[in-house]
């Protein structure tokens, strides 16, 4: 499983092992209290019921009654002191000698209460649907009968559940926020942590393909150096060896310098962006080139429109210098370079392009990443890093641009900066 | 005669490199700078004893070249940039006698090679220098063609050194490759029988002390 995955899993059971006991918990705290409210106002109207018989019965009138006298008079004395929701229960027979409750009394001896003579000790039955609460007092007089309360609570379970209800949904909402917020966050993490990955992974591969750069070098100026202090050789080849270093060790800074550009702009600092006439920009830059394509026998032309640019006028100037750069590489002697400059449907476009030896296909896809070349002997004797192009697109990126590549193999090859 | 080694390898300064230390050590050399280059060379080198093959190369790459190495029965040692476990074992499955990553030491390659040339029996049998003749299989040193009694080691000390010509070689270097690693001497043993060498050889100038590094033979 994903790591985001298991990090909301883990977050939202906790939650919810956190919750459930809470609520349940105080479900039954406040069911509890009810009932007892409940237990409690019953009892009284139970204990003064006992009360009221007690004071009203008397036994030397109730012994000399007939058999259907004492019936009556107990049913009466009965009824004048508790009231509905009441039976009076004979000990001996467990029946129900007087009933006023709703209900058949049945197996009364089985009731169990904690203590027998407390009206506010209380038993739940349930019946069908409904909720009763019992209650059991036993009177004094007359001896062997108890008065037996049966009140429903129905409205209460009722009540109780649909707090449950309440409580459920409250905590199903707040769970199901919790976990939203939990999810954004995580996955927010994530992400970020998948783009650092990405990064340097990236990094490790630039300095991958750098070791191998700069391998290659290194190779040369340790071998020639060695070959310098251990062989006898011929002035001519000392001095052959001795270009060699000189050269690869150029080679080495020119990489190292390329490379710390790369570096810099990987970290964005030191950007000064101005507004700047792009025609400046272009005459500045070919100053810059006239001289090499001279010596390649390379014409460059420019062409451009007047408009300004915010931007940071060395990056730009970069940018364009390692664009020709790259085009007098592939141009051979007698070809030529156009750099243009202008404005269409919105668009800044600088476009370099040459008559050069062309990309194929295969390779535009790959020219962008750092070290690759498409004809290592080739750019190795032009002098070339490998990192051009990678610096191009990181400059024209900081601007807000984009680098587009057309090429004929053969014909040449157009690259155009759109911003 | 001297072996005659193809180095076939796309960077001019090493490929230059390598040529100019072994022209010193006495081997010919034909360099080739990709791998249609290194096909046309087989064609016109038959007699090549050894070929020196970076791996990857514009065209046909090292490993595609074996082929063609194998049909003209050459044998070649890999040098490359590509270090990794697999291109080793793939370059030694496909048939080369050894393979050398870069960077390398210029001594370790002269040792691999003059090893591999041993190995396939392609390997100088006479040795010269000056007046001087040394036939490897005999174990005969000649001057002016006369015999020349040299004791065991001093043979094996004056071998090492015509087989690097021109290649300076450290006294601790030639302590181990002529008494072993395990000899327990100390440098003065090979001064002394420098000296013994030069005294029966008359070989004052050839075998020079360079300061600091050791000694070579000059030719």
């Amino acid at each position: 499983m994903k790591l985001w995955k298991r990090t909301v899993l883990l977050m939202l059971v906790t939650l919810l092992c956190a919750l459930i006991p809470v609520g349940a918990l105080s479900v039954f705290v406040t069911g509890k209290r009810s009932l007892n409210n409940a237990a409690e106002t019953y009892g009284r109207q139970l204990e003064n019921g006992k009360a009221l018989l007690e004071q009203f019965w008397d036994n030397s009138k109730y012994e000399q009654m007939s058999e259907t006298g004492k019936k009556a008079y107990m049913g009466f004395q009965f009824q004048r002191c508790c009231g509905a929701g009441m039976a009076l229960i004979d000990k001996k027979s467990n029946a129900a000698i007087e009933n006023l409750t709703d209900y058949e009394v049945v197996g009364i001896e089985n009731l169990g209460l904690k203590n027998e003579n407390d009206p506010y000790a209380y038993k739940i039955q349930k019946l069908g649907k409904k909720y009763l609460l019992l209650q059991k007092v036993a009177l004094s007089k007359p001896e062997g009968y108890d008065v037996l309360s049966v009140r429903e609570v129905t409205e209460l379970f009722t009540e109780l559940r649909q707090t449950a209800v309440w409580f459920a949904g409250i905590y199903m909402a707040v769970f199901l926020i919790a976990g939203l917020f939990i999810y954004m966050m995580m996955k927010r993490t994530v992400e970020r942590m998948e783009k650092l990955q990405e990064v340097a992974e990236k990094q490790e591969l630039l300095m991958g393909a750098l070791s191998h750069e700069m391998r290659t070098p290194l190779t040369s100026i340790i071998g020639y150096s060695d070959t310098l202090r251990h062989v006898k050789l011929k002035d001519e080849q000392k001095d052959r060896a001795l270009e060699h270093i000189n050269r690869e060790g150029k080679r080495l800074e020119a990489l190292s310098g390329k490379m710390l550009q790369l570096l810099g702009l990987y970290q964005n600092h030191t950007i000064q962006m101005e507004m700047t006439p792009a025609g400046d920009l272009l005459n500045h830059v070919i100053d810059m080139e006239k001289e090499q394509a001279e010596k390649k026998k390379v014409q460059l032309k420019m062409e451009y429109e007047a408009f300004s640019m915010k931007m940071d006028p060395a990056l730009m100037e970069s940018l364009l210098v390692n664009l020709i750069d790259n085009a007098l590489k592939a141009t051979d002697a007698g070809g030529s370079i156009l750099v243009k400059a202008y404005e269409t449907s919105g668009k800044k476009i600088f476009e370099v392009s040459d008559t050069g030896i062309g990309i194929p296909k295969e390779e535009l896809g790959k020219i962008t990443d750092a070290f690759y070349m498409v004809d290592k002997s080739r750019s190795r004797k032009e002098g070339g890093s490998g990192l051009g192009l990678a610096l191009c697109v990181k400059v024209a990126e900081i601007h807000g641009g984009k680098l587009k590549i057309e090429s004929q193999p053969g014909e040449g090859t157009t690259v155009r900066v759109v911003f | 005669m001297k072996n005659k080694i193809l180095v076939i390898e796309d960077d001019r300064a090493i490929s230059e490199l390598l040529c100019m230390n072994l022209e010193a050590a006495g081997y010919e050399t034909v360099a080739a700078y990709d791998g249609e280059e290194a096909q046309r060379l087989l064609l016109w080198h038959e007699d090549a004893d050894l070929a020196v093959v970076d791996i990857m190369l514009p065209g046909k790459d090292g490993f595609a070249l074996m082929e063609d190495f194998k049909r003209r029965n050459l044998p070649v040692i890999y040098l490359t940039a590509k270090d990794d476990v697999a291109s080793k074992v793939k370059g030694l499955r496909l048939g080369a006698e050894d393979y050398m990553v870069k960077p390398f030491e210029m001594l370790e390659l002269l040792v691999r090679m003059e090893k591999v040339l041993e190995r396939t029996g392609r390997a100088r049998k006479i040795l010269t220098i000056r007046n001087i003749m040394v036939d490897v299989q005999s174990h005969q040193v000649l001057k002016d063609g006369i015999p020349v009694g040299l004791k065991p080691m001093e043979y094996d000390l004056f071998v090492l050194l015509l087989q690097n010509k021109n290649i300076a070689l450290g006294r601790e270097e030639l302590l181990k490759r002529v008494w072993g690693e395990d000899y327990l001497g100390e440098s003065r043993t090979v001064d002394v029988h420098i000296g013994q060498l030069r005294k029966k050889l008359e070989l004052y100038d050839e075998i020079k002390t360079i300061p600091k590094l050791g000694y070579r033979l000059e030719e």
